[in-house]
């Protein structure tokens, strides 16, 4: 593998659980997150069952300052976290928007479903928001130059 | 777009014996009843583009469009952020 990328797969870190896995993957219940400093300010989903199972994540409010979203009944308790409506900034609450690379295409982040990882129980949910707010393929690329205009 | 209008108790019928029926109309939406085979797949929309990114995110995650668009994070203003440390390793299982 030479994507610049497979280094930070060695690296050691938390395993947070994932109760209900993730959409398409329900049987992988348990992720890491790993960071490689020269590749900041992306971060690596890895799967226990799979370590060949990854996602490329990063921070949403990175991509999105003023995003929030909702938490119902079902995810919170599975969570534990009290439902209701979440900023990505939530210092209880970290928020990933997963990353895709579609061929020919720009990069887009998913941000109808963040993925929500509770810092003090090491649970994590990807929180699939109602249809109608943003987008599952937000065009990362669009996103940064309206940043640095 | 095929458009059909139904009130609640009236329902639409698929081939290979799926079947939707408007059980109730609210100011929060309408609640549908659906029938179909064990084999058939129901989701809600947002969950079925969820598998779908899920799906394509997990098969694109190598190649160098990640080192391009690391060049990108690089040149805007997001990427001196700090956190991405402290988010990663602040809790173990």
């Amino acid at each position: 593998m030479n994507d610049g990328v497979s280094n930070v797969l060695s690296q050691e870190s938390p395993y947070y659980r994932f109760p209900e896995g993730i959409p398409a993957f329900e049987q992988h219940d348990s992720f890491r997150l790993a960071r490689d400093p020269a590749l900041d300010p992306f971060l690596f989903l890895v799967s226990r069952r799979d370590p060949g199972l990854r996602f490329i994540c990063i921070q949403v409010r990175f991509l999105a300052p003023g995003y929030a979203y909702m938490l119902d009944e079902a995810g919170a308790a599975l969570l534990g976290a009290e439902p209701g409506r979440y900023a990505a900034t939530d210092e209880c609450l970290g928020c990933l928007a997963i990353l895709s690379f579609p061929d020919g295409a720009p990069a887009t982040a998913n941000l109808l479903a963040p993925v929500v990882i509770h810092f003090s129980n090491g649970v994590g949910l990807q929180v699939v928001q109602p249809s109608g707010g943003w987008s599952h393929a937000h065009p990362v690329g669009v996103l940064e130059d309206a940043k640095c205009s | 777009m095929l458009v059909i209008r139904r009130r609640p108790g009236e329902s639409i019928v698929f081939s290979g014996g799926i079947e939707v029926t408007v059980l109730e109309l609210t100011a929060y939406g309408a609640k549908l009843g659906i029938s179909a085979p064990a084999e058939v797949t129901v989701l809600r929309n947002e969950i079925h583009l969820a598998q779908e990114a899920n799906r394509q995110a997990a098969e694109t995650a190598f190649g160098e469009r990640v080192s391009e668009l690391l060049a990108g994070f690089r040149r805007g203003p997001a990427t001196n952020t700090p956190g991405s440390k402290d988010f990663a390793q602040s809790h173990p299982e």
